[in-house]
């Protein structure tokens, strides 16, 4: 693809289409943020106004995902403070589990890092200094083990333990 | 600054609604389980663990498994001295079992030579080795010398084949044989049972004329390099004589012959080669041959299609002058085919499939794949044909598959597939939707020679024999579940009784092979549907495994890959 000046890329708008057929107009700048476009975009010549099918991406989420690409985007133009971007990226994560769990399926999908990275620190920090009665309590999970096969997870995880 | 959307203000309503199976955090693949644990202390990632099964499991995938070791002895496997001081857990049992170093295999006898695998069959493996002009099956360990296949000094093997009913022919070659202009020559074939060795049954079937030699006027005879299966049932045996103008087909049991196409029978322009699908669907009995046609806008070759099961059918395509057409796969639906072909000066392998539409005597190529190689190509129940790329996209008026080979790393002009694309079609052969299914394999930089094999249509094994390089994919939801690096090169690879791996390793001959049916544990993604059941899963060797303690294909806890070896000494 011809290379485009910077100051020109803003004009270039691309059209992200989620699976239920929404399509979302958006400038090339930040829609490179996703990678899965930026490859996309790297055989075509033509790109304004192309329209660019984001897989299994739902809506809703490709909503968040142009959301957090345009905050990045923002980001870099801006220098914005750690503190605001803390700020702001804790509040974009304040979500339903649900749309947490499709949010991290969206960006290991569109190769979007920085949103991997976030969506899955949540995650795990759901699952931090808690016991594993904690755990099933916070993602409403079953305990399926039977007391044996209980022991014996406890028996195979005794070697994580050990000063081996 | 915006501030996040009021949906991620809003705080959870009301009781918490059943995720789609999908998106259940423990099903969540691999990498995105590497990504939370790589915030996660061994302490949380065994509490996480403990609290229920598909945490547990999720816990256990290789790559969280290769991050846990990581953390707590700093590499991505237990030291030596772990695997050997405890009961290793079942559950860990085949990480280690993958990284047993090769001395803890046993060499295959009086190894010496590079072997080949001549067949899987059930679950038994044929090699030939060449220096020896053995012929050895395992497990049961018959042995054959190539002279038992030939009925004089002279002789050699031309080709073989395997046949139904766990046979495996070979085709008798004389290496200097003359003979006059017209004379038929004839060449017996032999078919052994590939699990216990036994000769079964041999016929004679013709083998052509033609062929001047250099010093004499006389015609020597070009034996077929290669026999097919054709028909139903691999009921006949299809092959090229006469340095390819003649395509002979003749019963495989009784040796008579039912059908000869030559390029001197009228229609035929040039006697391409017969071509036969890679995976089941389909047979094929007839003969795919290409008339050089002018037309349109240059010169262009058209290919046709004769098959078994419907022989009245004639399904005819177009392929540019300068492509050659490599392999044909039809789809379940009537109109739909993909074809791959070379181009001779990019040397590219393009995967096309086209819906033809036989009124209009049209066709409509709906992807258009331009790549060095193409994993595979396959049919699946759905009518769906599952191909394997790179990275693609598609155009903006939904018709051409762009292929991006982002983040391939190229080495001695191979690239490597990264992605599988899916087509389906509806019933009226119009592709209905599309998917990118495959992601996320990283190989090392070396040099490559890959092999490909697709398990059921649904998992797919990518092996990069030179560099020992394995990895396992599951087709349906695109994700990689295992991969590993053998300890030396591969030589020969293949596929035995549908679920396990076999290959030879380069250097020191051993036989490796990997059971994969415990993948059928794996959590994320998998469907443990019948054929995929612990349990129907037969071990290669099952005598070879109860050294290493828990082998039996009806336990839970058996091992999920080991090494095995047979030692007929």
């Amino acid at each position: 693809m011809a290379d485009v000046p910077p100051s020109q890329q803003s004009n270039i708008m691309l059209k992200l289409k989620s699976k239920d057929g929404e399509t979302f107009e958006v400038e090339k700048a930040v829609a490179t943020q996703i990678n899965f476009v930026k490859g996309m975009l790297e055989d075509v010549d033509e790109v304004d106004g192309m329209e660019i099918p984001m897989g299994e991406v739902e809506a809703s989420i490709l909503a968040k995902v142009v959301e957090f690409c345009k905050f990045r985007h923002q980001q870099e133009l801006n220098q914005t403070s750690p503190d605001e971007v803390d700020r702001w990226e804790k509040a974009f994560v304040q979500v339903e589990k649900p749309t947490l769990f499709q949010l991290i399926l969206a960006a290991n999908f569109l190769d979007v890092q920085s949103l991997l990275d976030l969506t899955c620190k949540t995650v795990a920090d759901m699952i931090k200094g808690k016991t594993p009665e904690q755990i099933r309590a916070e993602f409403d999970i079953e305990n399926d083990f039977t007391p044996e096969q209980l022991a014996e997870v406890r028996r195979d995880n005794a070697w994580c333990s050990d000063d081996r | 600054m915006s501030s996040p959307s009021t949906e991620a203000k809003a705080p959870p309503a009301g009781p918490t609604e059943p995720l789609p199976k999908y998106v259940q955090l423990p099903e969540l693949s691999p990498d995105i389980w590497r990504v939370i644990a790589s915030t996660l202390d061994v302490s949380q990632l065994t509490n996480l663990s403990q609290s229920c099964k598909q945490f547990h499991q999720a816990i256990v995938a290789d790559e969280v498994f290769e991050h846990f070791c990581l953390r707590k002895y700093g590499n991505s496997s237990p030291p030596a001295s772990v695997v050997q001081g405890i009961s290793w857990p079942n559950l860990y049992r085949r990480s280690c079992a993958i990284r047993l170093p090769p001395s803890t295999v046993r060499n295959v006898p009086r190894f010496d030579c590079r072997a080949r695998i001549l067949a899987t069959v059930a679950d038994s493996i044929v090699l030939f080795f060449q220096n020896e002009g053995k012929i050895r099956g395992f497990p049961v360990g018959w042995e054959r010398d190539v002279s038992d296949l030939c009925d004089d000094p002279e002789e050699v093997i031309a080709c073989c084949v395997q046949v139904p009913s766990l046979g495996l022919g070979f085709l008798q070659s004389k290496a200097g044989g003359t003979g006059f202009v017209d004379q038929e020559f004839w060449s017996k074939f032999k078919t052994i049972d590939a699990v216990s060795g036994e000769l079964l049954h041999e016929i004679e079937i013709p083998v052509g004329r033609k062929g001047l030699t250099h010093a004499r006027m006389e015609y020597c005879v070009c034996y077929p390099k290669a026999i097919y299966l054709a028909g139903r049932n691999g009921q006949f045996l299809a092959y090229f004589v006469d340095g390819g103008d003649v395509l002979r087909v003749v019963d495989r049991l009784t040796g008579e012959e039912v059908s000869n196409y030559s390029v001197t029978d009228g229609a035929f322009g040039r006697l391409f080669r017969a071509v036969f699908p890679e995976t089941g669907g389909f047979t094929v009995a007839g003969v795919v041959y290409v008339n050089d046609v002018v037309g349109g806008t240059g010169k262009r070759k058209c290919a046709i299609l004769l098959f078994d099961e419907d022989p009245e059918a004639m399904n005819e395509f177009f392929i540019d002058d300068g492509e050659e057409l490599i392999d044909v796969v039809k789809g379940h639906l009537p109109k739909v085919l993909a074809y791959r072909v070379t181009k001779d000066r990019k040397t590219l392998t393009v995967w096309r499939v086209e819906v033809s539409c036989q009124e209009e005597q049209q066709s409509d190529v709906l992807v258009d794949m331009e790549r060095r190689w193409p994993i595979r190509i396959a049919t699946v129940d759905d009518g769906s044909l599952v191909m394997a790329s790179e990275e693609f996209s598609m155009s903006p008026n939904g018709r051409q598959i762009f292929i991006v080979p982002k983040g391939i790393r190229s080495n001695a002009g191979v690239d490597l597939a990264r992605r599988v694309f899916r087509a389906t079609f509806s019933p009226d052969g119009t592709m209905a939707s599309t998917e990118s299914v495959l992601q996320g394999f990283d190989p090392p930089e070396t040099g490559w020679s890959w092999t490909a094999i697709c398990m059921e249509n649904r998992m797919l094994v990518v092996c990069a024999q030179s560099a020992g390089l394995i990895a396992l994919f599951n087709l349906e939801h695109g994700e990689r579940l295992w991969s590993l690096e053998c300890s030396e090169p591969l030589w020969d690879m293949a596929l035995v009784g549908e679920h396990s791996l076999v290959g030879i390793g380069a250097n020191s001959g051993q036989i490796y092979a990997w059971h994969f049916d415990a993948f059928c544990k794996k959590p994320q993604k998998m469907r443990c549907e019948e054929s995929w059941a612990v349990g129907k899963c037969v071990p290669l060797f099952p005598n070879e495994n109860d050294s290493e303690g828990s082998s039996s294909s009806e336990s839970p806890k058996e091992e999920a890959a080991t090494l095995v070896e047979k030692d007929s000494e």
